[in-house]
């Protein structure tokens, strides 16, 4: 599935970013990123202070928004080249998100949210030889107990509980990368441990690349490597926010 | 999980205000339908009270006053038809039959109408069907009298029961001086039959010997025994059903009529007239029917504010819908596919609550107002509604879809709470 001009080389990057510059259209907002390179199955942790535009960048890996200028190649693929609805279907084939909380579809089962991203994916779908088990299996192994994921809507679960699902979710149909936008911040300090340590469980399971975003530094220690944005990105326009 | 199985849990779980929408939905959907019933249901239910007549010759008056009067009971004649002219129309050779009625007087809210027996032959109903009798005959003596089921059934009358019959409509003076008797009791035929009672044109004469003008003549009434022997000969009647041998003189027949030297006569073709009825009523009926269609509007407007007003608590479903790769045009579908179901399940409400309460008041409407609403299936113009609804439904949540496709492209799949 190679669209455009561009050759897909065998790329060892699982995301390439080079010389972008985004500013949000209705914000004072701006960034420019020379250079950010996250090889593939690296577990890279993502620091910054709030506002800084740690989400937008996450947002322009994703391709929910596009760069005003620059490349950027996810997977293999140079986003720029794609159209929206290119770049949508891209993500959902490719990048797993988990946000920092609310993260699930309130009046749906936690099983069904799992399933959720099946169905905008057909290539992560093709990974699953029977969704609801695999489903199943990926919550038994996030230690959800599995009356909890198949029969009470989402908004019964606690909040480390849904974000053990926001978890499965994201892995399901084995993405090749991880995309977590602080999803440890509204979690105690145990609960993060545990988080943290189902979450590379899974990842290493699935050989999938984890970019995560936090401004807690200490947990610097436990990734591959950790990057503050501000030595990635000259950003403008924050006092605005 | 389809978007369809995400658009109806997501309603599901806003429960109320979802109910509510269905509701107004529902409820317009069954006044747009009740309108249709009532309306087609009540042109049906004319259209079938009178068949096999070729033509109706009264007074001269307007055609639809003329097919009222002499009909349906509604209203009543200018003048009387002389029985002269009456003779001399029937005894044309293209006339094959002439039944000629009399109309004014009542029993209680019921009419009286005088007439002859060749009425129980040659009067036809619903394409065609004659008069029956649940009980009893036709009228043998001169005070008999033949009422329609709604009379017998409201009044307890059984044959053999006395009546007494008054002069002119509501009126408070009864003749009391003349009690009739039932010889017979109609079946039920859904037409204005069933509100009548028939007697003898020599009747009619009978009851009137002793009155002139609407007041009682002074002095001691003519004794029943005395009445019978006079000359009950009719001098007048309100008007005439007719029957031409072939229906090629038909308009030679209503020309005769409508010429006649002697006095100014107007013969009507029962279905031109009702025609023209429905010309009249036509402007009613539309504007009921617009009426009713605007409900139906509102109510889909009113689902289309309930989603818009939802959309910004709905905006984090939204990001979560993208971050999970689907494209804003999902967003717009999943928003589609809710008001099409809203719109959907609150049609199909619609016509269930329609069906119950047409079983409802189909009694109370036959009863009351002698219109017979029969429960049919849905018209194609009916059915066509409801595709209206449907598709109405997809049009109005436009609106809610294209401002959630823009606040989700604004919004990006990150939003801050
Ligand atoms: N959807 C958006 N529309 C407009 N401005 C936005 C949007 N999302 C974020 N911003 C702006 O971009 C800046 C960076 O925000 P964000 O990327 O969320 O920072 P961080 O995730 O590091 O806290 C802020 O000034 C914020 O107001
Ligand atoms: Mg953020």
């Amino acid at each position: 599935m190679h669209h455009g001009a561009a050759p897909a080389q065998p790329d060892t990057c699982a995301v390439d970013v080079n010389d972008i510059r985004f500013s949000w259209p209705n914000s004072a907002f701006s960034m420019t990123v020379a250079e950010f390179r996250v090889p593939r199955a690296e577990r890279l942790l993502l620091l910054g202070e709030s506002g800084g535009g740690k989400s937008t960048l996450l947002s322009l890996i994703c391709g929910v928004v596009a760069p005003d200028q620059g490349s950027i190649r996810v997977a293999g693929q140079e986003l720029t080249q794609l159209s929206a609805a290119r770049r949508d279907r891209l993500r959902a084939n490719k990048i797993g998100v988990i946000f920092q909380m609310f993260n699930l579809l309130p009046y749906a089962s936690a099983i069904e949210n799992i399933l959720v991203p099946l169905r905008f994916s057909p290539e992560r779908r093709a990974r699953c030889a029977s969704p609801r088990d695999e489903a199943l299996e990926l919550a038994a192994a996030l230690g959800l107990p599995r009356n909890l994921v198949t029969d009470e809507p989402a908004s019964n679960l606690s909040v480390g509980q849904q974000q053990r699902v926001a978890v499965a979710r994201a892995m399901i149909g084995r993405p090749e990368i991880i995309v977590a936008d602080e999803p440890t911040s509204a979690l105690d300090k145990k609960a993060q441990a545990e988080f943290i340590d189902l979450l590379f469980d899974q990842v290493a399971q699935a050989e999938s690349t984890l970019i995560m975003v936090s401004h807690d530094e200490r947990l610097a220690d436990r990734f591959d490597r950790s990057v503050q944005l501000s030595d990635l990105a000259v950003t403008s326009g924050v006092a605005a926010a | 999980m389809t978007l369809f199985r995400l658009a109806f849990l997501s309603l599901k779980s806003r429960g109320m205000t979802v109910g509510l929408t269905i509701l107004a939905i529902a409820l317009s959907v069954v006044l747009f339908l009740g309108v249709e019933k009532l309306r087609t249901g009540a042109r049906a239910s004319f259209t079938d009270t009178i068949s096999d007549t070729d033509l109706i010759m009264g007074a001269r008056s307007g055609s639809v006053q003329l097919l009222l009067y002499s009909v349906f009971r509604i209203g009543n004649a200018t003048n009387n038809v002389t029985w002269e002219s009456f003779q001399d129309i029937a005894s044309r050779p293209e006339v094959s039959w002439a039944v000629p009625i009399s109309l004014g007087d009542s029993h209680r809210q019921f009419r009286v109408m005088g007439t002859t027996p060749a009425y129980f032959e040659r009067y036809r109903y619903r394409g065609g069907r004659p008069l029956a009798f649940q009980q009893g005959r036709v009228m043998a003596d001169l005070f008999d009298a033949v009422v329609g089921a709604d009379v017998a059934e409201q009044l307890g009358y059984v044959v053999e029961d006395p009546i007494i019959v008054a002069h002119g409509l509501a009126s408070f003076s009864e003749h009391e001086d003349t009690p009739f008797r039932i010889s017979g009791i109609l079946e039920k035929t859904g037409t204005p039959v069933d509100r009548t009672v028939i007697v003898s044109l020599e009747a009619i004469e009978a009851i009137h010997v002793d009155w002139q003008s609407g007041a009682q003549k002074p002095g001691a009434p003519t004794p029943v025994d005395r009445l019978r022997e006079m000359n009950l000969r009719p001098k007048a009647i309100t008007a005439a059903m007719l029957g031409v041998e072939s229906p090629l003189q038909i308009f030679t027949v209503q020309r005769a009529i409508n010429e006649y030297p002697e006095e100014p006569l107007l013969a009507v073709l029962p279905g031109v007239a009702l025609q023209e009825l429905w010309g009249i009523v036509g402007i009613a009926e539309t504007a009921l029917v617009g009426v009713s269609a605007m409900v139906v509007v509102t109510a889909l407007m009113g689902m289309s504010a309930m989603i818009l007003s939802g959309l910004n608590a709905r905006r984090r479903e939204m990001a979560i819908l993208r971050a999970m790769g689907a494209g804003p045009w999902a967003v717009v579908a999943l928003l589609m596919i809710e008001a099409i179901l809203m719109g959907a399940v609150g049609a199909a409400t619609g016509v269930v609550l329609l069906y119950l309460g047409l079983a409802a008041i189909q009694p109370w409407l036959d009863y009351t107002y002698g219109l017979f609403i029969p429960i049919t299936a849905l018209s194609a113009r009916e059915g066509l509604l409801l595709v209206a609804v449907l598709a109405a439904s997809a049009l109005v949540s436009l609106l809610p879809a294209v401002r959630a496709y823009r606040m989700s492209l604004a919004d990006g799949m990150m939003i801050k709470m």
